[in-house]
């Protein structure tokens, strides 16, 4: 029983011992260095972040190059991560800026006078009926404002300011089904009338068989318009439909020139319309 | 067989340690399985064998961590083990209650020597408030189970402990 004491205290006091010595003096380079191995290896996220410069005393320097070597890779993969965000956002802006440029050089050319509206509110159960924009009355919007936008270097007709805020209007479409416009056809300029369908067509009504409307005409807005400046761009005919059989005209479907359902920035023209006519329009006629 | 064995057993408290650390954490602090072998086999080996797996168990702890010190760890668990050694002809340690009271007391004595011992020769503070509010707990909870496991596995080994 003593014996077997002897050799327990024996026993604790050589590995106390040596806990001891690994404890006081500095451990050997080759010892830090595969405590780093194994470490690293078996659990690397304890390293992030760690305090280094105290833990790698006495690692030979090649092997903390290689661990700071791979502690610099993954901190830039991370960055990698991060820029290729912030790259695919610059593209994004660069596009964006591209189309602004266009569209604000071609609105320099235009006869007309306004000023240019982000579209900021589409509603969508009714898509091709109405849209927000982000000028009101405070911006000197004014009611029945004609609105148009401009694609691919051309402008075209897309609707007229139906309600004034100060801050925000709605515009209507030519695209929704309550709304008209009158209209002329081709180089001749027999008279029509554009009218909405709820969809992205549009139909042309109205139209008299001396016209001999065909596909691909160009349709304009009519001088007799009192809410629209003259020779404003609708659409071109996509299909004709021959006279219907109670009435002596013909109709035909138009493709807006802008795409309505596309459009984000649209252009208000302010017009200065004779004093008669504009208690006309407020009057609501 | 017996060497093979021991060898098997401290492999296998190892990687269980491995295991725990990478994918079951507790508020961020993992259940020292290590800790809770080296109480297990100090109270049912010989104690020249619990002082050998304190000892090299403690080595591993030290190689795992991140800390400065280096021996630090196989220090405290021979102590630790020495200690039980030394008590447990007093007290009974194979009750479930007395393993947690034992764990929860140890744990606690451990990291405070540790975290001495580290601001003595490092002058490095490794330990959170978090560790010492969490970890003795969580050692007390498993250390039933790894008393039972080892006890199951020395009546069902020969050559063990």
């Amino acid at each position: 029983m003593s014996r077997e004491k002897d050799v327990v205290n024996y026993a604790a006091v050589f590995f106390i011992s040596i806990a001891c010595l690994l404890l006081i003096f500095p451990s050997a380079g080759i010892v830090h260095k595969i405590r780093l191995i194994c470490s690293y290896s078996f659990y690397p996220s304890l390293h992030y972040g760690a305090k280094y410069d105290y833990y790698l005393r006495n690692v030979p320097e090649n092997f903390v190059r290689v661990l700071k070597t791979d502690q610099d890779n993954r901190r830039l993969e991370q960055k990698i991560k991060e820029m290729e965000i912030l790259v695919n956002r610059a593209n994004a802006l660069a596009q964006e800026n591209e189309r602004l440029v266009r569209i604000t050089g071609i609105s320099a050319g235009l006869s007309w006078q306004g000023s240019w509206a982000r579209v900021t509110g589409k509603n969508p159960h009714d898509w091709y009926g109405f849209f927000f924009v982000d000028k009101g009355s405070n911006d000197g919007v004014p009611l029945h404002a004609a609105a148009i936008a401009v694609e691919d270097g051309k402008a075209g007709l897309v609707g007229r300011i139906f309600e004034v805020y100060p801050e925000f209007s709605k515009v209507m479409l030519i695209t929704n089904p309550i709304s008209s416009v009158i209209s002329s056809v081709g180089d001749r300029g027999f008279e029509s009338l554009i009218e909405g369908k709820g969809t992205w067509l549009l139909k042309l009504n109205y139209v008299s068989e001396e016209a001999q409307i065909s596909e691909g005409m160009e349709i304009f807005t009519s001088p007799s318009s009192m809410l629209f400046p003259a020779g404003i761009s609708i659409g071109r005919i996509n299909r004709v439909y021959q006279r219907e059989s109670s009435m002596n005209f013909a109709s035909a479907d138009v493709a807006p020139t802008v795409n309505i359902g596309a459009v984000r920035e649209v252009f208000i023209i302010t017009r200065g319309l004779p004093d008669r006519f504009r208690k006309l329009i407020e009057e609501g006629i | 067989m017996k060497f093979f064995n021991s060898l098997i057993v401290y492999f296998a408290a190892v990687v269980v340690y491995w295991w725990f650390s990478l994918n079951f954490t507790v508020f961020g602090i993992t259940p020292n399985v290590v800790f809770a072998c080296v109480l297990s086999i100090a109270v049912i080996a010989t104690p020249v064998t619990a002082l050998t797996f304190g000892f090299f168990w403690g080595i591993y702890m030290d190689l795992m961590g991140t800390s400065a010190l280096f021996g630090g760890w196989a220090l405290i668990y021979t102590l630790m083990v020495y200690i039980i050694y030394l008590i447990k002809k007093q007290f009974d340690m194979t009750g479930a209650f007395s393993q947690i009271l034992l764990s929860v007391v140890l744990s606690e004595i451990s990291l405070v020597c540790y975290q001495i011992l580290s601001l003595i020769l490092s002058k490095i503070n490794p330990l959170s408030l978090k560790i010492f509010l969490i970890e003795p707990v969580l050692n007390a909870l498993l250390m039933p189970f790894v008393f039972s496991i080892l006890v199951f596995i020395r009546k069902k080994i020969r050559y063990f402990l």
